[in-house]
């Protein structure tokens, strides 16, 4: 059940998408998220989902496994349409029966909602797709380094999260083990009402905890022999470097916002409730 | 020239419950290790020898007596990352010390840390790995290899500090025989190819056999010093602390207890086989 | 009939996925009642994986397990019925802990069983005995145990259960020698005081060469030997080939062997090495 989850997942298959430097990455994904809520018409859409699909085959990611990133969230998509359908009372009404009263505008707004939320994600986990947790902790090290002077110190962030995605894996298989062996001894994980099974839990958790602490007092020991202090002084192996490539990527991004615009002018916005749907 | 000496070294734990004191750890412990040894320390479980390890470098500081690395007391504190340095400590549960999500980005979080070029970590990172014999695995996730896989990372990102000294602390209690001759293997290729001083604490006498010297602690204290020939030869010394003795020991031992002439110092099966052969051949 | 019997078991994990692995293809096995069974194998040849199945914990891709000969995975009452008559100890248990007393983490299974207070009451200080855990420690946090007393009290929580079979996971792993031979012999005497069957997973053969009726031996997911102390090690070169070895004290005959003398290859412990050695020397006119 935990495992199937591909939020996070890194797949390494070499790509000029996975060669970019993890801050191009970053800020390409930031970059993205607001071009698509600028987008105020099918077109700038269909214009983001196009640019996407050339990300993605560039990154020679499997498209089912993008699709299979988006299966976490199908249904909020259903819901969100669903509403969308049911609320949205413009253009030429398809269905009146009663209560329920379709018209072609919801329809549109449904979908173009839909596509919109798929393309969020669908980019955010081309991020963690492409570029691994290591580097990309170490585009966000590299990134924020500069809050330092405003005695924000983001290492510690930034370690935290390496270390937090270093033991996921090791948790996860820790929790299964736990789990057989005090099924072994009779106990059930999924029986019985809500308060039995969080009670159930009790076998799973303590044991977890305890280990756990273990390890961080294990792994602060080892940290400190290979002399950590806090990342004072610290190189790193992999040294960040802006190559042609990120330039390139930069002037795409500058075309991407520009082109959106530039079609939003040129389109008009979708319609009005669709203006008032975004402002709520 | 010794590169880490105990002197009088006494230390004991603080107890969780407050006003309890308890028995030392470490008593009244004095050791030499010369540069380039390669050392076993031999005892059982609370014997002490785990808290030898975390005294050698520091992690640990002795309540009397003191702690040498080459020259350096481990109580000045502004020696401590010089310390850290030269003597490279590796765990007994490689999960619990690797800190990367890749196997080469590990490696090069202790160089890193010491702030070396990126160029000079990139070429220790791969003489580590192809030493430990890990280099093909890279750039693999380390919670996909095994236990031995893992406990040779372990060591790689303390060679990549280039110490001059590496205590290995149970560094094959987890494993299984594959995983533990592929550490003891890598372990010995430290030693004979680079020079450097090993000391690696285990329970495992046959691993102990492997070392040029083995002490053996019991009750905080040590107890034998000495060749691995030297140290097995008194098999009920050694076994009345509950640790083992190579089965060809206790053998020769008893036969010879019967009159048998064999040799003094028979250790490895081959050693005892040829004996026996000799002396049956001899009639 | 078979106490406890498996009919070409496969296992498969991955299926349809590019991670595809058969963890088991096509195992038999069959165990009487009251057998000292050793199952061995290195790591990934599959044998921890067979124990999973045999407490109706894993669930068989194909084949079928049978409990007194029926199959375990009949109904899903059943399933919970065989945990608590195969008990399954993990390796380093002593990581599974949970309970604020010693007494409570051995009550665990037997409270799941649904027993009453009186009976539970008895079974864990009857568990207790046999691990040799004193009743003073009984109220104490098994937090604050040693390792050897935890691993103890680990598997005293699933002898309590009072499972027909006792299977235990590499109950010696990471344990000094003193603690290895403390924990070999308590499982000794608890069979020899109970008379029931027991399956030690090792993947060493010093541990149980000298108790076990009968050694399987795993390798690559399928059963590569199977039979006595005496046939398994009679195949020493196969076992050398997959990975696993005999004793130290084995080797010293099996070489002698090579060399010509007529000595037995099936020695074991050292009291046995000693006798034949000493009849080699006497034959010879020396000692």
């Amino acid at each position: 059940m935990i495992k199937d989850i591909t939020i996070g997942q890194y797949f390494p298959m070499g790509s000029v998408i996975h060669r970019l430097d993890p801050r191009t990455k970053l800020l390409f994904t930031i970059v993205f998220i607001v071009t698509v809520f600028l987008a105020n018409n099918f077109i700038s859409l269909f214009f983001c989902l196009l640019f996407s699909i050339v990300i993605i085959g560039l990154s020679k990611i499997p498209v089912k496994t993008v699709i299979k990133g988006l299966k976490p969230i199908l249904l909020i998509i259903i819901i969100t349409s669903i509403l969308q359908i049911a609320y949205v009372d413009s253009g030429i009404v398809l269905v009146d029966v009663w209560k329920i009263k379709i018209t072609s505008g919801g329809i549109l707004t449904a979908v173009f909602m839909a596509l919109r939320i798929s393309l969020l994600i669908v980019m955010s986990t081309m991020l963690t797709y492409t570029t691994s947790p290591t580097s990309l902790t170490n585009g966000l090290d590299r990134m924020f380094a500069p809050l330092k002077k405003i005695g924000i110190d983001f290492h510690t962030v930034t370690m935290i999260m390496t270390i937090a995605l270093r033991f996921i894996p090791t948790l996860i298989e820790e929790v299964d083990k736990i789990m057989s062996a005090q099924k072994s001894r009779g106990a059930s994980f999924d029986q019985g009402n809500l308060m039995k099974r969080a009670k159930a839990l009790i076998p799973l958790f303590i044991p977890l905890l305890f280990n756990s602490i273990r390890r961080a007092y294990e792994l602060a020991n080892a940290m400190t022999c290979r002399c950590y202090n806090g990342g004072v002084g610290k190189t790193t192996m992999n040294a960040l470097k802006f190559s042609s490539r990120d330039y390139m990527s930069i002037l795409v991004m500058a075309g991407l916002i520009g082109g959106i615009v530039v079609l939003n002018i040129f389109c008009g916005e979708y319609n009005a409730e669709f203006t008032f749907n975004l402002a709520i | 020239m010794s590169i880490i000496e105990f002197k009088n070294v006494t230390f004991r734990y603080e107890s969780d419950d407050e006003g309890v004191v308890l028995a030392p750890a470490v008593k009244d412990f004095s050791l030499s290790i010369g540069e380039g040894e390669f050392m076993a320390i031999l005892g059982h479980n609370g014997s002490g020898k785990s808290t030898l390890a975390k005294l050698a470098n520091g992690l640990l500081l002795p309540e009397s007596g003191e702690v040498i690395v080459d020259g350096m007391d481990t109580k000045n504190e502004d020696d401590d990352i010089k310390i850290k340095q030269t003597v490279g400590v590796v765990f007994q549960n490689p999960d619990n010390q690797i800190v990367a999500t890749i196997v080469e980005e590990d490696v090069a979080f202790g160089p890193e840390n010491l702030g070396i070029e990126p160029a000079e970590i990139r070429r220790r990172v791969d003489e580590s790995l192809k030493l430990v014999g890990m280099y093909k695995y890279k750039n693999h996730e380390p919670h996909k290899l095994s236990g031995g896989q893992k406990q040779r990372v372990a060591i790689a990102g303390i060679i990549a500090m280039e110490p001059r000294c590496i205590i290995l602390d149970e560094p094959t209690a987890m494993l299984d025989p594959e995983g533990r001759r592929d550490v003891m293997n890598a372990i010995k290729r430290l030693n004979r190819e680079l020079g450097i001083t090993v000391v690696f604490i285990t329970h495992y006498m046959e691993e102990a056999c492997e070392a040029d010297r083995i002490v053996v602690m019991d009750d905080s204290r040590l107890l034998l010093d000495g060749t691995p020939k030297e140290v097995f030869a008194d098999t009920e010394k050694i076994r009345s602390i509950g640790l083992d003795v190579p089965q060809t020991c206790v053998l020769a031992k008893m036969l010879k207890n019967d009159g048998i002439n064999l040799k003094n110092d028979l250790l490895s099966i081959d050693e005892l086989v040829e004996n026996i052969d000799d002396l049956l051949k001899g009639q | 009939m078979s106490h406890l019997e498996t009919q070409n078991l496969i296992y498969v994990y991955g299926e349809g996925t590019p991670f595809k692995i058969t963890a088991l293809d096509n195992v038999n096995i069959d165990i009487q009642k009251g057998e000292f069974v050793a199952i061995i194998g290195h790591t990934g040849s599959g044998k921890s994986t067979l124990v999973q199945h045999l407490n109706g914990l894993l669930k068989p891709t194909d084949g079928k397990i049978l409990l007194d000969g029926e199959n375990i995975w009949q109904s899903k009452s059943k399933i919970f019925d065989t945990r608590f008559r195969v008990g399954l100890c993990f390796q380093y248990p002593e990581y599974q802990l949970f309970e604020e007393t010693v007494y409570k983490d051995i009550a665990f299974g037997p409270t799941n069983m649904g027993l009453s207070k009186a009976e539970i009451d008895e079974r864990v200080r009857n568990a207790a005995k046999y691990v040799g855990i004193p009743d003073d420690m009984l109220s104490k946090s098994p937090f604050d145990l040693s390792g050897g007393e935890k691993r103890r009290v680990a598997i005293a929580g699933v002898i309590s259960m009072e499972p027909e079979i006792l299977i235990l996971d590499e109950p010696t792993s990471g344990l000094d020698p003193m603690g290895r031979e403390q924990i070999l012999a308590l499982i000794k005497n608890y069979r020899e005081q109970t008379g029931k069957t027991v399956i030690i997973v090792s993947h060493s053969m010093d541990d149980v060469a000298r108790f076990a009726t009968k050694v399987i031996v795993m390798n690559s997911s399928k059963v590569e030997i199977s039979g006595t102390v005496d046939e398994v090690f009679e195949k020493s070169s196969r076992l050398r080939e997959i990975g696993l070895s005999v004793p130290q004290i084995t080797e010293i005959f099996i070489k002698l062997r090579e060399k010509g003398y007529d000595v037995s290859e099936k020695i074991y412990t050292v009291e046995q090495g000693y006798l034949e050695l000493k009849k080699l020397f006497e034959g010879r006119g020396i000692s």
